[in-house]
Protein backbone atom coordinates (compact mmCIF):
# COMPACT_ATOMS: atom_id res chain seq x y z
CA UNK A 1 0.00 0.00 0.00
CA UNK A 2 1.42 3.71 -1.24
CA UNK A 3 1.23 6.40 0.67
CA UNK A 4 -1.18 8.18 -1.30
CA UNK A 5 -3.76 5.14 -0.59
CA UNK A 6 -2.94 5.44 3.09
CA UNK A 7 -4.24 8.96 2.49
CA UNK A 8 -6.97 7.94 0.60
CA UNK A 9 -8.18 5.09 3.57
CA UNK A 10 -7.62 7.57 5.95
CA UNK A 11 -9.29 10.41 4.66
CA UNK A 12 -11.99 7.83 3.62
CA UNK A 13 -12.44 6.72 7.37
CA UNK A 14 -12.48 10.37 8.76
CA UNK A 15 -16.41 10.80 7.33
CA UNK A 16 -18.76 9.42 8.85
CA UNK A 17 -21.16 7.74 6.14
CA UNK A 18 -18.06 5.87 4.80
CA UNK A 19 -17.46 4.50 8.13
CA UNK A 20 -21.18 3.53 7.99
CA UNK A 21 -21.24 2.39 4.69
CA UNK A 22 -17.98 0.36 5.15
CA UNK A 23 -19.48 -1.26 8.22
CA UNK A 24 -22.34 -2.17 6.03
CA UNK A 25 -20.81 -4.11 3.55
CA UNK A 26 -18.59 -6.00 5.96
CA UNK A 27 -21.90 -6.90 7.48
CA UNK A 28 -23.14 -8.27 4.28
CA UNK A 29 -19.72 -9.75 3.15
CA UNK A 30 -19.46 -11.64 6.17
CA UNK A 31 -23.01 -12.95 6.24
CA UNK A 32 -22.65 -13.95 2.47
CA UNK A 33 -18.88 -15.86 3.73
CA UNK A 34 -20.93 -17.53 6.78
CA UNK A 35 -24.49 -18.43 4.61
CA UNK A 36 -22.92 -21.47 3.13
CA UNK A 37 -21.21 -22.77 6.14
CA UNK A 38 -23.68 -22.18 8.56
CA UNK A 39 -26.85 -23.06 6.52
CA UNK A 40 -25.61 -25.41 3.92
CA UNK A 41 -29.20 -26.05 3.12
CA UNK A 42 -31.04 -23.15 3.11
CA UNK A 43 -33.02 -23.77 0.73
CA UNK A 44 -33.98 -27.68 0.66
CA UNK A 45 -33.42 -28.20 4.55
CA UNK A 46 -36.97 -26.32 5.13
CA UNK A 47 -39.98 -26.98 8.28
CA UNK A 48 -43.22 -26.74 5.23
CA UNK A 49 -45.21 -27.50 8.34
CA UNK A 50 -43.88 -24.09 9.82
CA UNK A 51 -44.66 -22.15 6.86
CA UNK A 52 -44.84 -18.47 7.48
CA UNK A 53 -44.24 -18.86 11.07
CA UNK A 54 -43.73 -15.34 12.77
CA UNK A 55 -40.06 -14.27 13.87
CA UNK A 56 -38.92 -16.40 16.94
CA UNK A 57 -36.47 -17.71 18.99
CA UNK A 58 -36.16 -21.05 16.32
CA UNK A 59 -36.27 -19.08 13.30
CA UNK A 60 -35.07 -15.01 14.62
CA UNK A 61 -36.33 -13.54 10.98
CA UNK A 62 -39.35 -15.71 10.86
CA UNK A 63 -40.16 -18.30 7.88
CA UNK A 64 -41.16 -17.99 4.36
CA UNK A 65 -44.09 -19.53 2.43
CA UNK A 66 -41.97 -22.83 2.42
CA UNK A 67 -40.81 -22.83 5.47
CA UNK A 68 -37.54 -21.95 5.10
CA UNK A 69 -35.47 -19.94 7.59
CA UNK A 70 -35.43 -16.00 6.24
CA UNK A 71 -31.96 -15.24 7.82
CA UNK A 72 -30.50 -18.23 6.33
CA UNK A 73 -31.84 -17.17 2.79
CA UNK A 74 -31.10 -13.72 3.21
CA UNK A 75 -27.37 -15.08 4.05
CA UNK A 76 -27.37 -16.91 1.19
CA UNK A 77 -29.00 -14.01 -1.09
CA UNK A 78 -26.30 -11.70 0.39
CA UNK A 79 -23.78 -13.87 -1.69
CA UNK A 80 -25.25 -13.55 -4.74
CA UNK A 81 -25.83 -10.00 -4.84
CA UNK A 82 -22.27 -9.76 -3.83
CA UNK A 83 -20.95 -11.77 -6.41
CA UNK A 84 -23.58 -10.87 -9.51
CA UNK A 85 -22.54 -7.03 -8.39
CA UNK A 86 -18.86 -8.00 -8.38
CA UNK A 87 -18.83 -9.76 -11.87
CA UNK A 88 -20.81 -7.38 -13.34
CA UNK A 89 -18.77 -4.23 -12.23
CA UNK A 90 -15.54 -6.21 -12.79
CA UNK A 91 -16.14 -7.29 -16.33
CA UNK A 92 -17.81 -3.84 -17.17
CA UNK A 93 -15.08 -1.60 -16.01
CA UNK A 94 -12.03 -3.76 -17.51
CA UNK A 95 -14.18 -3.81 -21.05
CA UNK A 96 -15.00 -0.19 -20.62
CA UNK A 97 -11.51 0.97 -19.85
CA UNK A 98 -10.05 -0.67 -22.16
CA UNK A 99 -12.86 0.43 -25.22
CA UNK A 100 -11.96 3.42 -23.51
CA UNK A 101 -8.17 3.69 -23.86
CA UNK A 102 -8.62 2.61 -27.27
CA UNK A 103 -10.66 4.96 -28.65
CA UNK A 104 -9.19 7.98 -26.77
CA UNK A 105 -5.57 7.01 -27.70
CA UNK A 106 -6.28 6.11 -31.14
CA UNK A 107 -8.29 9.41 -32.25
CA UNK A 108 -9.89 8.91 -35.57
CA UNK A 109 -11.94 6.23 -37.58
CA UNK A 110 -11.38 4.44 -33.64
CA UNK A 111 -12.30 6.98 -31.68
CA UNK A 112 -15.00 7.65 -33.95
CA UNK A 113 -16.65 4.08 -34.92
CA UNK A 114 -16.01 3.21 -30.82
CA UNK A 115 -18.72 6.24 -30.37
CA UNK A 116 -21.23 5.15 -32.60
CA UNK A 117 -21.05 1.80 -30.96
CA UNK A 118 -21.44 3.54 -27.85
CA UNK A 119 -23.82 5.44 -28.31
CA UNK A 120 -26.34 2.91 -30.24
CA UNK A 121 -25.70 0.85 -27.13
CA UNK A 122 -27.36 4.25 -25.17
CA UNK A 123 -30.10 4.44 -27.20
CA UNK A 124 -31.34 1.30 -24.89
CA UNK A 125 -31.94 1.82 -21.26
CA UNK A 126 -30.02 -0.93 -19.83
CA UNK A 127 -32.66 -2.77 -17.43
CA UNK A 128 -34.85 -2.74 -21.12
CA UNK A 129 -31.76 -5.04 -22.41
CA UNK A 130 -31.48 -7.02 -19.78
CA UNK A 131 -35.00 -8.02 -19.54
CA UNK A 132 -35.42 -8.61 -23.30
CA UNK A 133 -32.24 -10.70 -23.15
CA UNK A 134 -33.59 -12.90 -20.25
CA UNK A 135 -36.89 -12.87 -21.89
CA UNK A 136 -35.41 -14.69 -24.76
CA UNK A 137 -32.95 -17.25 -22.67
CA UNK A 138 -33.86 -20.67 -22.49
CA UNK A 139 -33.17 -20.98 -19.17
CA UNK A 140 -32.74 -18.73 -16.34
CA UNK A 141 -29.20 -18.51 -14.46
CA UNK A 142 -26.78 -16.77 -12.08
CA UNK A 143 -24.05 -16.05 -15.25
CA UNK A 144 -26.60 -15.26 -17.80
CA UNK A 145 -28.14 -12.42 -15.40
CA UNK A 146 -24.45 -11.05 -14.98
CA UNK A 147 -24.03 -11.58 -18.90
CA UNK A 148 -27.56 -9.17 -19.25
CA UNK A 149 -26.20 -6.77 -17.24
CA UNK A 150 -22.86 -6.51 -18.81
CA UNK A 151 -24.40 -5.54 -22.50
CA UNK A 152 -24.85 -2.04 -21.37
CA UNK A 153 -22.30 -1.71 -18.15
CA UNK A 154 -19.45 -1.33 -20.01
CA UNK A 155 -21.14 2.02 -21.41
CA UNK A 156 -20.68 4.34 -18.73
CA UNK A 157 -16.86 3.42 -18.16
CA UNK A 158 -15.76 3.54 -21.74
CA UNK A 159 -17.11 7.31 -22.08
CA UNK A 160 -15.77 8.08 -18.87
CA UNK A 161 -12.32 6.71 -19.67
CA UNK A 162 -12.73 8.31 -22.98
CA UNK A 163 -13.26 11.80 -21.67
CA UNK A 164 -10.35 11.62 -18.88
CA UNK A 165 -7.69 10.23 -21.93
CA UNK A 166 -8.62 13.05 -23.95
CA UNK A 167 -7.85 15.72 -21.46
CA UNK A 168 -4.63 13.42 -20.12
CA UNK A 169 -2.94 12.79 -23.70
CA UNK A 170 -2.15 15.79 -24.01
CA UNK A 171 0.08 16.29 -20.93
CA UNK A 172 3.64 17.21 -20.54
CA UNK A 173 4.69 13.91 -19.18
CA UNK A 174 2.88 12.12 -21.67
CA UNK A 175 4.45 13.90 -24.20
CA UNK A 176 8.17 13.07 -22.32
CA UNK A 177 7.06 9.52 -22.37
CA UNK A 178 6.24 10.16 -26.34
CA UNK A 179 9.67 11.46 -27.29
CA UNK A 180 11.48 8.97 -25.41
CA UNK A 181 10.02 6.59 -27.57
CA UNK A 182 7.22 4.48 -25.97
CA UNK A 183 5.21 2.36 -27.86
CA UNK A 184 1.19 3.41 -27.80
CA UNK A 185 0.46 0.19 -24.87
CA UNK A 186 3.85 1.46 -22.56
CA UNK A 187 1.25 5.09 -22.56
CA UNK A 188 -1.52 3.67 -22.06
CA UNK A 189 -0.40 1.04 -19.16
CA UNK A 190 2.13 2.88 -17.61
CA UNK A 191 0.86 6.44 -18.19
CA UNK A 192 -2.56 6.70 -18.28
CA UNK A 193 -4.14 3.95 -16.66
CA UNK A 194 -2.73 5.14 -13.02
CA UNK A 195 -4.07 8.39 -13.80
CA UNK A 196 -7.62 6.62 -14.40
CA UNK A 197 -7.79 4.45 -11.53
CA UNK A 198 -9.79 6.82 -8.93
CA UNK A 199 -12.42 7.88 -11.21
CA UNK A 200 -12.92 4.47 -12.57
CA UNK A 201 -12.92 3.26 -8.53
CA UNK A 202 -15.47 5.87 -7.86
CA UNK A 203 -17.82 4.92 -10.68
CA UNK A 204 -17.45 0.81 -10.41
CA UNK A 205 -18.22 1.90 -6.33
CA UNK A 206 -21.96 3.09 -7.77
CA UNK A 207 -21.93 0.62 -10.23
CA UNK A 208 -22.18 -2.06 -7.58
CA UNK A 209 -25.07 -0.43 -6.27
CA UNK A 210 -26.44 -0.09 -9.25
CA UNK A 211 -26.10 -3.92 -10.31
CA UNK A 212 -27.22 -5.26 -7.18
CA UNK A 213 -30.59 -3.36 -7.76
CA UNK A 214 -30.70 -4.40 -10.91
CA UNK A 215 -30.21 -7.84 -10.17
CA UNK A 216 -32.96 -7.62 -7.30
CA UNK A 217 -35.41 -5.99 -9.58
CA UNK A 218 -34.86 -8.66 -11.90
CA UNK A 219 -35.65 -11.28 -9.32
CA UNK A 220 -38.60 -9.70 -8.33
CA UNK A 221 -39.92 -9.70 -11.90
CA UNK A 222 -38.99 -13.43 -11.41
CA UNK A 223 -36.71 -13.01 -14.26
CA UNK A 224 -33.72 -13.30 -12.57
CA UNK A 225 -31.64 -16.32 -11.56
CA UNK A 226 -33.33 -19.79 -11.08
CA UNK A 227 -36.24 -19.79 -8.40
CA UNK A 228 -34.27 -22.39 -6.28
CA UNK A 229 -31.79 -19.63 -5.93
CA UNK A 230 -32.26 -17.53 -3.00
CA UNK A 231 -32.29 -13.95 -4.02
CA UNK A 232 -33.32 -10.82 -2.04
CA UNK A 233 -35.37 -10.07 -5.39
CA UNK A 234 -37.28 -13.12 -5.58
CA UNK A 235 -38.06 -13.19 -1.41
CA UNK A 236 -39.81 -9.86 -1.90
CA UNK A 237 -41.63 -11.17 -5.10
CA UNK A 238 -43.20 -14.20 -2.73
CA UNK A 239 -43.95 -11.42 0.25
CA UNK A 240 -45.89 -9.59 -2.11
CA UNK A 241 -48.70 -12.32 -2.08
CA UNK A 242 -47.81 -12.19 2.30
CA UNK A 243 -48.11 -8.53 2.51
CA UNK A 244 -50.46 -8.48 5.60
CA UNK A 245 -50.39 -12.32 6.56
CA UNK A 246 -46.90 -12.11 7.13
CA UNK A 247 -44.98 -8.70 6.55
CA UNK A 248 -41.24 -9.99 7.99
CA UNK A 249 -41.08 -12.11 4.04
CA UNK A 250 -41.29 -7.96 2.74
CA UNK A 251 -39.71 -6.33 5.38
CA UNK A 252 -36.10 -8.19 5.99
CA UNK A 253 -35.20 -8.88 1.91
CA UNK A 254 -36.10 -5.03 1.66
CA UNK A 255 -34.26 -3.64 4.53
CA UNK A 256 -31.47 -5.75 3.20
CA UNK A 257 -31.42 -4.43 -0.60
CA UNK A 258 -31.68 -0.87 0.72
CA UNK A 259 -28.84 -1.01 3.21
CA UNK A 260 -26.72 -2.45 1.04
CA UNK A 261 -27.31 -0.02 -1.72
CA UNK A 262 -27.18 2.73 0.48
CA UNK A 263 -23.86 1.62 1.77
CA UNK A 264 -22.57 1.40 -1.48
CA UNK A 265 -23.63 4.96 -2.17
CA UNK A 266 -22.12 6.11 1.01
CA UNK A 267 -18.67 5.16 0.23
CA UNK A 268 -18.64 6.24 -3.15
CA UNK A 269 -19.80 9.80 -2.12
CA UNK A 270 -16.92 9.51 0.25
CA UNK A 271 -14.35 7.98 -2.37
CA UNK A 272 -14.80 10.63 -4.35
CA UNK A 273 -14.36 13.19 -1.66
CA UNK A 274 -11.51 11.44 -0.64
CA UNK A 275 -9.71 10.59 -4.13
CA UNK A 276 -10.18 14.05 -5.23
CA UNK A 277 -10.75 16.96 -2.31
CA UNK A 278 -11.57 19.44 -5.12
CA UNK A 279 -14.40 18.24 -6.24
CA UNK A 280 -17.52 18.60 -4.45
CA UNK A 281 -19.69 15.55 -3.60
CA UNK A 282 -23.20 16.72 -4.99
CA UNK A 283 -23.85 15.55 -7.95
CA UNK A 284 -24.84 11.89 -8.52
CA UNK A 285 -24.45 9.93 -11.74
CA UNK A 286 -28.03 9.38 -13.09
CA UNK B 1 -27.49 25.35 -35.72
CA UNK B 2 -24.04 24.21 -35.19
CA UNK B 3 -22.47 20.91 -36.69
CA UNK B 4 -22.79 20.16 -33.08
CA UNK B 5 -26.85 19.66 -33.10
CA UNK B 6 -27.19 18.60 -36.97
CA UNK B 7 -25.04 15.48 -35.88
CA UNK B 8 -26.62 14.95 -32.58
CA UNK B 9 -30.12 14.97 -34.68
CA UNK B 10 -28.77 13.03 -37.64
CA UNK B 11 -27.92 10.35 -35.22
CA UNK B 12 -31.28 10.00 -34.13
CA UNK B 13 -32.45 8.03 -37.57
CA UNK B 14 -29.88 5.86 -37.10
CA UNK B 15 -30.16 5.22 -33.45
CA UNK B 16 -34.26 4.46 -33.83
CA UNK B 17 -32.59 1.87 -36.97
CA UNK B 18 -30.86 0.14 -34.41
CA UNK B 19 -33.36 0.17 -31.85
CA UNK B 20 -35.38 -1.40 -34.31
CA UNK B 21 -32.88 -4.17 -35.60
CA UNK B 22 -32.43 -5.68 -31.86
CA UNK B 23 -36.10 -5.79 -31.79
CA UNK B 24 -36.20 -7.48 -34.60
CA UNK B 25 -32.97 -9.80 -33.85
CA UNK B 26 -34.63 -10.54 -30.10
CA UNK B 27 -36.40 -12.92 -32.03
CA UNK B 28 -33.92 -14.93 -33.78
CA UNK B 29 -31.89 -15.14 -30.62
CA UNK B 30 -34.24 -17.20 -29.05
CA UNK B 31 -32.85 -20.43 -29.59
CA UNK B 32 -34.68 -23.87 -30.91
CA UNK B 33 -36.31 -23.87 -34.67
CA UNK B 34 -39.87 -21.85 -34.66
CA UNK B 35 -41.58 -24.62 -36.42
CA UNK B 36 -40.79 -27.02 -33.66
CA UNK B 37 -41.97 -24.67 -30.89
CA UNK B 38 -45.65 -24.08 -33.18
CA UNK B 39 -46.71 -27.85 -34.09
CA UNK B 40 -43.84 -30.09 -31.84
CA UNK B 41 -40.46 -32.17 -32.75
CA UNK B 42 -42.21 -34.91 -34.12
CA UNK B 43 -44.28 -33.20 -36.58
CA UNK B 44 -42.94 -34.90 -40.05
CA UNK B 45 -40.08 -32.91 -42.17
CA UNK B 46 -42.56 -32.64 -44.91
CA UNK B 47 -45.18 -30.55 -42.56
CA UNK B 48 -42.60 -28.72 -41.27
CA UNK B 49 -41.11 -27.61 -44.54
CA UNK B 50 -44.49 -26.71 -45.10
CA UNK B 51 -44.84 -24.46 -42.20
CA UNK B 52 -41.64 -23.02 -43.07
CA UNK B 53 -42.76 -21.96 -46.32
CA UNK B 54 -46.12 -20.69 -45.47
CA UNK B 55 -44.05 -18.66 -42.34
CA UNK B 56 -41.76 -17.30 -44.70
CA UNK B 57 -38.48 -18.07 -42.26
CA UNK B 58 -36.41 -19.97 -44.92
CA UNK B 59 -35.81 -16.09 -46.15
CA UNK B 60 -32.77 -14.37 -46.05
CA UNK B 61 -32.40 -11.98 -42.79
CA UNK B 62 -32.85 -8.64 -44.34
CA UNK B 63 -36.06 -9.98 -46.34
CA UNK B 64 -37.89 -10.82 -43.17
CA UNK B 65 -36.58 -7.67 -41.22
CA UNK B 66 -38.76 -5.42 -44.12
CA UNK B 67 -41.53 -7.59 -43.63
CA UNK B 68 -41.38 -7.49 -39.35
CA UNK B 69 -41.62 -3.42 -39.79
CA UNK B 70 -44.36 -4.36 -42.80
CA UNK B 71 -46.40 -6.43 -40.66
CA UNK B 72 -45.66 -4.69 -37.14
CA UNK B 73 -47.13 -1.14 -39.15
CA UNK B 74 -49.76 -3.25 -40.90
CA UNK B 75 -51.35 -4.41 -37.71
CA UNK B 76 -50.41 -7.85 -39.14
CA UNK B 77 -47.68 -8.68 -35.96
CA UNK B 78 -50.01 -9.88 -33.97
CA UNK B 79 -49.81 -11.60 -29.87
CA UNK B 80 -49.45 -15.38 -30.24
CA UNK B 81 -52.09 -15.72 -27.31
CA UNK B 82 -54.99 -12.88 -27.97
CA UNK B 83 -54.30 -12.87 -31.64
CA UNK B 84 -54.66 -8.98 -31.61
CA UNK B 85 -53.00 -6.52 -33.36
CA UNK B 86 -49.07 -5.55 -31.42
CA UNK B 87 -49.83 -2.21 -32.91
CA UNK B 88 -53.45 -2.00 -30.90
CA UNK B 89 -51.99 -3.82 -27.65
CA UNK B 90 -49.59 -1.07 -27.50
CA UNK B 91 -52.15 1.92 -28.37
CA UNK B 92 -54.35 1.02 -25.49
CA UNK B 93 -51.31 0.50 -23.61
CA UNK B 94 -49.27 3.96 -24.12
CA UNK B 95 -51.77 6.26 -22.67
CA UNK B 96 -51.47 4.67 -19.15
CA UNK B 97 -47.53 4.64 -19.10
CA UNK B 98 -47.50 8.44 -20.16
CA UNK B 99 -49.81 9.70 -17.52
CA UNK B 100 -48.05 7.44 -14.72
CA UNK B 101 -44.43 8.61 -15.97
CA UNK B 102 -46.42 12.10 -15.77
CA UNK B 103 -47.75 11.92 -12.87
CA UNK B 104 -43.82 10.99 -11.69
CA UNK B 105 -42.35 13.66 -13.45
CA UNK B 106 -44.48 16.22 -11.07
CA UNK B 107 -44.27 14.39 -8.32
CA UNK B 108 -40.33 14.61 -8.08
CA UNK B 109 -40.40 18.35 -9.61
CA UNK B 110 -42.66 19.41 -6.73
CA UNK B 111 -41.02 17.75 -3.79
CA UNK B 112 -37.29 18.03 -5.48
CA UNK B 113 -37.15 21.97 -6.80
CA UNK B 114 -38.53 23.29 -3.60
CA UNK B 115 -36.17 20.82 -1.08
CA UNK B 116 -33.00 21.41 -2.97
CA UNK B 117 -33.60 25.13 -3.03
CA UNK B 118 -34.18 25.10 0.52
CA UNK B 119 -30.96 23.31 1.13
CA UNK B 120 -29.03 25.71 -0.88
CA UNK B 121 -30.12 28.53 1.30
CA UNK B 122 -29.43 26.91 4.25
CA UNK B 123 -26.10 25.65 3.27
CA UNK B 124 -24.58 23.73 6.41
CA UNK B 125 -27.58 23.16 8.68
CA UNK B 126 -29.77 21.12 9.81
CA UNK B 127 -32.02 21.15 6.85
CA UNK B 128 -29.30 20.54 4.27
CA UNK B 129 -27.93 17.80 6.20
CA UNK B 130 -31.62 16.42 6.72
CA UNK B 131 -32.48 16.73 2.86
CA UNK B 132 -29.68 15.10 1.75
CA UNK B 133 -29.70 12.46 3.58
CA UNK B 134 -33.45 11.59 2.50
CA UNK B 135 -32.12 12.16 -1.11
CA UNK B 136 -29.76 9.38 -0.22
CA UNK B 137 -32.10 7.14 1.22
CA UNK B 138 -34.77 7.45 -1.39
CA UNK B 139 -32.18 6.43 -4.48
CA UNK B 140 -31.52 3.43 -2.36
CA UNK B 141 -34.51 2.58 -1.80
CA UNK B 142 -35.70 -0.34 -4.65
CA UNK B 143 -39.31 0.91 -5.82
CA UNK B 144 -40.60 -2.78 -5.51
CA UNK B 145 -40.05 -2.47 -1.80
CA UNK B 146 -41.01 0.84 -1.58
CA UNK B 147 -44.43 -0.08 -3.34
CA UNK B 148 -45.56 -2.67 -1.31
CA UNK B 149 -45.03 -0.56 2.24
CA UNK B 150 -46.83 2.36 0.65
CA UNK B 151 -49.54 -0.33 -0.30
CA UNK B 152 -48.99 -1.56 3.21
CA UNK B 153 -49.66 1.69 5.19
CA UNK B 154 -51.87 3.75 2.61
CA UNK B 155 -54.03 1.24 0.78
CA UNK B 156 -54.78 -1.44 3.26
CA UNK B 157 -54.29 -0.02 6.06
CA UNK B 158 -55.26 3.96 6.19
CA UNK B 159 -57.65 2.92 2.82
CA UNK B 160 -57.06 6.31 2.07
CA UNK B 161 -56.21 5.09 -1.87
CA UNK B 162 -56.96 1.68 -3.91
CA UNK B 163 -54.36 -1.46 -3.99
CA UNK B 164 -54.17 -1.48 -7.39
CA UNK B 165 -55.56 -0.72 -10.89
CA UNK B 166 -56.39 2.36 -12.84
CA UNK B 167 -59.81 2.64 -12.64
CA UNK B 168 -60.79 4.37 -9.03
CA UNK B 169 -59.70 8.33 -9.14
CA UNK B 170 -57.31 7.88 -6.45
CA UNK B 171 -55.05 4.86 -8.25
CA UNK B 172 -52.67 6.69 -9.92
CA UNK B 173 -51.65 8.06 -6.54
CA UNK B 174 -49.18 5.30 -5.11
CA UNK B 175 -47.91 4.53 -8.27
CA UNK B 176 -46.49 8.09 -9.17
CA UNK B 177 -45.56 8.06 -6.13
CA UNK B 178 -43.33 5.41 -6.12
CA UNK B 179 -41.88 5.74 -9.39
CA UNK B 180 -41.32 9.65 -8.71
CA UNK B 181 -39.37 9.11 -5.11
CA UNK B 182 -36.42 7.95 -6.46
CA UNK B 183 -36.11 10.50 -9.37
CA UNK B 184 -36.77 13.75 -6.91
CA UNK B 185 -33.83 11.81 -4.93
CA UNK B 186 -31.43 12.66 -8.13
CA UNK B 187 -33.56 15.67 -8.88
CA UNK B 188 -33.03 17.39 -5.03
CA UNK B 189 -29.49 16.96 -5.41
CA UNK B 190 -29.24 18.70 -8.80
CA UNK B 191 -31.27 21.48 -7.55
CA UNK B 192 -29.09 22.08 -4.53
CA UNK B 193 -26.12 22.04 -6.58
CA UNK B 194 -27.32 24.24 -9.37
CA UNK B 195 -28.94 26.87 -6.60
CA UNK B 196 -25.71 26.99 -4.90
CA UNK B 197 -23.68 27.56 -7.94
CA UNK B 198 -25.96 30.41 -9.05
CA UNK B 199 -26.45 32.00 -5.66
CA UNK B 200 -22.05 32.40 -5.26
CA UNK B 201 -22.69 34.44 -8.81
CA UNK B 202 -21.66 38.03 -9.49
CA UNK B 203 -25.42 39.11 -10.74
CA UNK B 204 -27.23 37.66 -7.38
CA UNK B 205 -24.76 39.85 -5.34
CA UNK B 206 -25.79 42.42 -7.35
CA UNK B 207 -29.51 41.84 -6.88
CA UNK B 208 -28.78 41.32 -3.14
CA UNK B 209 -26.80 44.76 -3.15
CA UNK B 210 -29.61 46.78 -4.36
CA UNK B 211 -32.12 45.51 -1.82
CA UNK B 212 -33.91 42.68 -3.22
CA UNK B 213 -35.77 40.34 -0.97
CA UNK B 214 -33.81 37.05 -0.29
CA UNK B 215 -37.10 35.39 -1.82
CA UNK B 216 -37.00 37.57 -4.64
CA UNK B 217 -33.10 37.05 -5.30
CA UNK B 218 -33.99 33.33 -5.78
CA UNK B 219 -36.31 32.97 -7.30
CA UNK B 220 -36.01 36.12 -10.20
CA UNK B 221 -32.15 35.64 -10.10
CA UNK B 222 -30.95 32.09 -9.11
CA UNK B 223 -33.79 29.45 -9.61
CA UNK B 224 -33.78 30.89 -13.09
CA UNK B 225 -30.42 30.43 -13.63
CA UNK B 226 -30.21 27.22 -11.88
CA UNK B 227 -33.49 25.89 -14.50
CA UNK B 228 -30.92 24.40 -17.18
CA UNK B 229 -28.91 21.51 -15.45
CA UNK B 230 -32.35 21.11 -13.89
CA UNK B 231 -34.05 20.78 -17.05
CA UNK B 232 -31.25 18.38 -18.50
CA UNK B 233 -31.59 16.10 -15.88
CA UNK B 234 -35.50 16.44 -16.00
CA UNK B 235 -35.01 14.85 -19.61
CA UNK B 236 -32.42 12.66 -18.97
CA UNK B 237 -34.23 11.04 -16.37
CA UNK B 238 -37.36 10.97 -17.64
CA UNK B 239 -35.81 8.08 -19.71
CA UNK B 240 -35.21 6.21 -16.56
CA UNK B 241 -38.81 6.92 -15.54
CA UNK B 242 -39.88 4.88 -18.53
CA UNK B 243 -37.78 1.88 -17.69
CA UNK B 244 -38.94 2.32 -14.07
CA UNK B 245 -42.84 2.10 -15.32
CA UNK B 246 -41.93 -1.83 -16.11
CA UNK B 247 -41.60 -2.52 -12.34
CA UNK B 248 -43.93 -0.01 -10.66
CA UNK B 249 -46.75 -0.97 -13.00
CA UNK B 250 -45.85 -4.64 -12.24
CA UNK B 251 -46.63 -3.78 -8.50
CA UNK B 252 -49.31 -2.13 -8.42
CA UNK B 253 -51.36 -3.55 -12.02
CA UNK B 254 -51.24 -0.31 -13.48
CA UNK B 255 -52.74 -1.39 -17.06
CA UNK B 256 -49.39 0.21 -19.01
CA UNK B 257 -46.36 -1.17 -21.62
CA UNK B 258 -44.27 -2.06 -18.29
CA UNK B 259 -46.88 -4.81 -17.58
CA UNK B 260 -47.73 -5.90 -21.25
CA UNK B 261 -43.70 -6.77 -21.15
CA UNK B 262 -43.66 -8.60 -18.35
CA UNK B 263 -46.92 -10.74 -18.88
CA UNK B 264 -45.78 -11.20 -22.74
CA UNK B 265 -42.16 -12.28 -21.59
CA UNK B 266 -43.73 -14.85 -18.73
CA UNK B 267 -46.19 -15.61 -21.52
CA UNK B 268 -43.40 -16.36 -23.92
CA UNK B 269 -45.56 -13.81 -25.88
CA UNK B 270 -42.84 -12.82 -28.41
CA UNK B 271 -44.15 -10.16 -30.79
CA UNK B 272 -45.78 -8.07 -27.99
CA UNK B 273 -42.42 -8.00 -26.43
CA UNK B 274 -40.32 -7.12 -29.67
CA UNK B 275 -43.26 -4.21 -30.29
CA UNK B 276 -43.11 -2.86 -26.42
CA UNK B 277 -38.94 -3.12 -26.60
CA UNK B 278 -39.33 -0.74 -29.80
CA UNK B 279 -41.86 1.47 -28.12
CA UNK B 280 -39.71 2.53 -25.33
CA UNK B 281 -36.17 2.12 -26.46
CA UNK B 282 -37.40 4.00 -29.33
CA UNK B 283 -39.23 6.72 -26.84
CA UNK B 284 -35.73 6.69 -25.15
CA UNK B 285 -33.91 7.59 -27.74
CA UNK B 286 -36.42 10.65 -28.96
CA UNK B 287 -36.44 12.27 -25.07
CA UNK B 288 -32.75 11.83 -25.05
CA UNK B 289 -32.06 13.54 -28.17
CA UNK B 290 -34.49 16.06 -27.72
CA UNK B 291 -32.86 17.21 -24.13
CA UNK B 292 -29.41 17.16 -25.62
CA UNK B 293 -31.28 19.63 -28.25
CA UNK B 294 -32.95 21.43 -25.54
CA UNK B 295 -29.70 22.07 -23.40
CA UNK B 296 -27.42 23.37 -26.43
CA UNK B 297 -30.48 25.60 -27.09
CA UNK B 298 -30.71 27.12 -23.56
CA UNK B 299 -27.01 27.37 -22.68
CA UNK B 300 -25.15 28.22 -25.89
CA UNK B 301 -21.91 27.26 -24.35
CA UNK B 302 -22.64 23.87 -25.53
CA UNK B 303 -22.50 24.08 -28.60
CA UNK B 304 -19.15 25.72 -28.46
CA UNK B 305 -17.56 22.59 -27.52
Amino acid sequence: MSGHDRTVLRRLWRLRSARVGLVVIGLVAIAAALGPVVAPDAVDDCLLAEELAAPSGAAWLGRDADGCSIAALLAHGAGLSLRVGVAVVGISAVLGTALGLLAGLRGGWTDRWLMFVLESFQAFPGFLVALSILAVAPRPSEGLVIVALCVSGWVGYARLVRGQVLLLREADWVTAARALGHGEIHIAVRELLPNLVSPVIVQATFGLAGAILAEAGLSFLGLGVPPDTPSWGSMLHQGRSYLLAAPWLSVWPGIAIAATVMAFNFVGDALRDALDPTLNASVSPP
Amino acid sequence: MSGWLLRRLAMLPVLLLAVSVAAFLLAELVPGDPVDFMIGENATAERKDELRAAYHLDDPLLTRFVRFHEELLSGELRSLHTRRPVTEVLGEKLPHTARLAGAALLVSALLAIPLGTLAARRRGSWVDAGSMGLALVGISIPSFWLGPLLIIVFAIGLGWFPVSGADAPGSIVLPAVTLGLGMASILTRISRAAVLDVLGRDHVRTARAKGLSEGAVVRRHALRNASIPIVTIVGLQLGALLTGTVITEEIFAWPGIGREIIQAVRARDLPVVQGSVLLLAGTWAVVNTLTDVAYAALDPRVRLE
